[in-house]
């Protein structure tokens, strides 16, 4: 026959105060949450700076001026936007001492796409001279794209053939990228010319004001450069810019900086966290401290009793641990869940809110800081105890018997 | 040989705010000798020291002055494990008032003691046979707040005999209960007391002292 278990005492001490030990264990859910989810965005974003830093390939970005925020929203995020300039600045560029490779892109905003349900950018690539694209190709493809076919970032719906609409276009998917936690996830990438030549032919194509003096057959949007790793990528970029930005109407993106700036905005991310979450952490180890404290004086006629049976001293301090830890527990386990409930739920929306290049993490990351979280919040019950525990060691279970009669 | 004995014992306490005064003596002097199969009674009037003394003789409290021999062993030189050990398995005591957990059902309380017992002990069917024997089985399930006094204290002496101490000490255990309660609580310590369970109870009431085979009275700390 089933023994009664110290287990059972402990569920039902709790229970006899439900409320409390709700409000006690939602404290411990809310530390877990915050700094769950705090973790797992900061480690999302930090994938995905490191990845781009890694495969981005390009160190400057050339665009016309004023458009420097658009490519990085565009790079980023995937904030769709159309601008262009002159691609004989590419050709000009490729003479150039320290210009160690030279790609162009185009850059289409597309209004709507059946395919997605944010919005598409549309980038030309040339297949002569991409080394920004190619790297993330996931399927590989070792002919040119044809004239209907497109590669798909990696949050386009739609597998290896099949077809998606653009600009009224049947275009079929003839590869994926890997998932690069940037704008390039959410985008459609096509044969330069074609891209220009659909967009020409598409509705939208009155309303680009092209500038004027624009070559209708070449027009791109930026020009993206790898320096020769001797020279100085700062040197060179306004070298470049001093000589050719007023013929070109250009100005210049350094990668570097976008990341440096991503990686100050990690940081200072990462810092309110993690101290908000620590704050919550001190907040519930005092909370329950407090609590646990004053509920040994309240019940201080039931550990009188409860030595009366045969606990000893050292027993009873494992009964209010056990307790506490019991707490912790559960609210260190609802806190992980709900939080990784509401990042898979709302993972793609964290990340555009964000503005940030974010990677979701994979699942070994997702279980060793669930655990980790977990652990803390499990911690914060027996530490909360110990206050508990040592008024319990001065409690005379004589005295208490006296206040029982 | 003595199943328990008090060798001049003697507890004394502080008075509060009157620090320049003498301190109280409670238990003064005591020397007892304890048989197994004794039933004993002790009487005094309120503030005699009788619970003063149980307590200490349950290893409780401990003494300012004095020994207590249990089965030959010093209690005051126990471990505060072995000594819980002992109030676990050995030496039951049924406290003054309505002794009860409140947040476990009768049945429970009953076997209250497995929580400290580790794998020894009786197992549970015993607390289902100890309510069948104290009258109390259709209320196994019920939780303590809804028993009369009476009911209480018949489950605190289930509890008491739960893993068949050697020595079963209580403690007024039939105050505020009325005649017939009363009766019945004291025919049930009679009967642990037949089945080789040794009692020793302290009382205020003289014909509840009569159940005694040996009878003590208390007196300003002094046993007589």
């Amino acid at each position: 026959m089933n023994r009664l278990t110290r287990f059972q005492l402990i569920r039902c001490n709790l229970s006899r105060k439900p409320a409390r030990a709700c409000i006690l264990a939602g404290l411990v859910a809310l530390f877990a949450f915050t700094l769950f989810c705090g973790t797992i965005i900061g480690q999302g974003v930090s994938a995905g700076t490191r990845l781009m830093a890694e495969r981005l390939g390009a160190d400057v970005l050339f665009v016309p001026y004023g458009y420097e925020s658009e490519v990085q929203s565009s790079l980023l995020r995937g904030e769709p936007s159309s601008f262009f300039m002159d691609s004989a600045f590419a050709a000009e560029l490729r003479a150039e001492a320290g210009a160690e490779k030279v790609t162009t892109q185009l850059f289409i905003a597309t209004l709507k796409a059946a395919c997605c349900t944010l919005p598409v950018q549309l980038i030309g690539i040339d297949p002569q001279t991409d080394f920004v694209v190619r790297p993330w190709l996931a399927d590989a493809l070792r002919r040119p794209l044809a004239e209907n076919e497109v590669l798909a970032g990696s949050k386009i719906v739609g597998q290896v053939g099949d077809e998606i609409m653009l600009f009224g276009k049947k275009l079929t998917i003839a590869a994926r990228l890997d998932p690069t936690g940037m704008g390039f996830d959410t985008s459609v990438f096509m044969d330069i010319g074609r891209a220009r030549r659909l967009l020409l032919l598409s509705d939208l194509a009155p309303r680009l004001n092209l500038p004027e003096g624009l070559d209708r057959n070449t027009f791109v949007s930026s020009t993206l450069v790898k320096v020769d790793p001797a020279t100085d990528v700062r040197s060179f970029a306004n070298d470049i810019s001093q000589r050719y930005a007023i013929p070109y109407n250009l100005d210049f993106v350094m990668v570097a900086g976008m990341l440096s700036d991503i990686s100050a905005r990690l940081q200072a991310f990462s810092a309110f966290f993690y101290a908000f979450s620590g704050l919550l952490w001190v907040l519930a180890v005092i909370v329950l401290a407090l609590v646990f404290s004053a509920s040994v004086q309240e019940r201080k006629k039931e550990f009188g009793l409860l030595r009366l049976v045969g606990a000893s001293r050292a027993a009873l301090a494992r009964v209010v641990m056990q307790e506490a830890l019991l707490l912790g527990a559960a609210g260190a386990l609802l806190g992980v869940a709900a939080a990784g409930v509401l990042m898979a739920l709302f993972k793609t929306y964290i990340g555009v809110a964000l503005e940030l290049p974010s990677l979701s993490p994979g699942f070994a990351s997702l279980a060793l800081t669930g655990g980790g979280v977990f652990s803390l919040g499990l911690l914060a019950g027996p530490l909360a105890s110990l206050p508990a525990v040592r008024k319990l060691g001065r409690i005379d279970a004589y005295l208490a018997l006296r206040e029982e009669a | 040989m003595s199943l328990l004995e008090a060798i001049s014992l003697g507890k004394e306490f502080k008075r509060r705010g009157q620090r320049s005064l003498a301190p109280l003596a409670a238990v003064d002097d005591v020397n007892l000798a304890v048989k197994p199969g004794d039933f004993i009674t002790i009487t005094g009037k309120s503030g005699s020291g009788k619970t003063t003394l149980l307590t200490l003789l349950a290893g409780l409290a401990s003494p300012t002055s004095g020994r207590v021999l249990f089965r030959g062993r010093n209690l005051r030189e126990l471990p505060d494990r072995e000594l819980s050990r002992l109030r676990n398995r050995e030496i039951s005591f049924i406290p003054q008032g309505m002794g009860l957990l409140g947040n476990l059902t009768v049945r429970d309380n009953v076997r209250a003691p497995q929580l400290f017992a580790g794998k020894d002990g009786a197992d549970s069917s015993r607390a289902d046979f100890l309510l069948e024997a104290v009258g109390l089985s259709e209320l196994a399930q019920e939780y303590p707040p809804s028993l009369s006094g009476g009911e209480m204290r018949r489950v605190a002496i289930a509890r008491a005999l739960f893993n068949q101490p050697a020595l079963l000490i209580a403690d007024e255990p039939t105050s505020d209960l009325d005649p017939a309660n009363t009766r019945l609580v004291m025919e049930l310590l009679r009967k642990a007391n037949q089945q080789d369970t040794t009692v020793l109870m302290v009382t205020h009431e003289q014909e509840i002292a009569l159940y005694g085979s040996v009878r003590l009275t208390m007196e300003s700390g002094k046993l007589a």
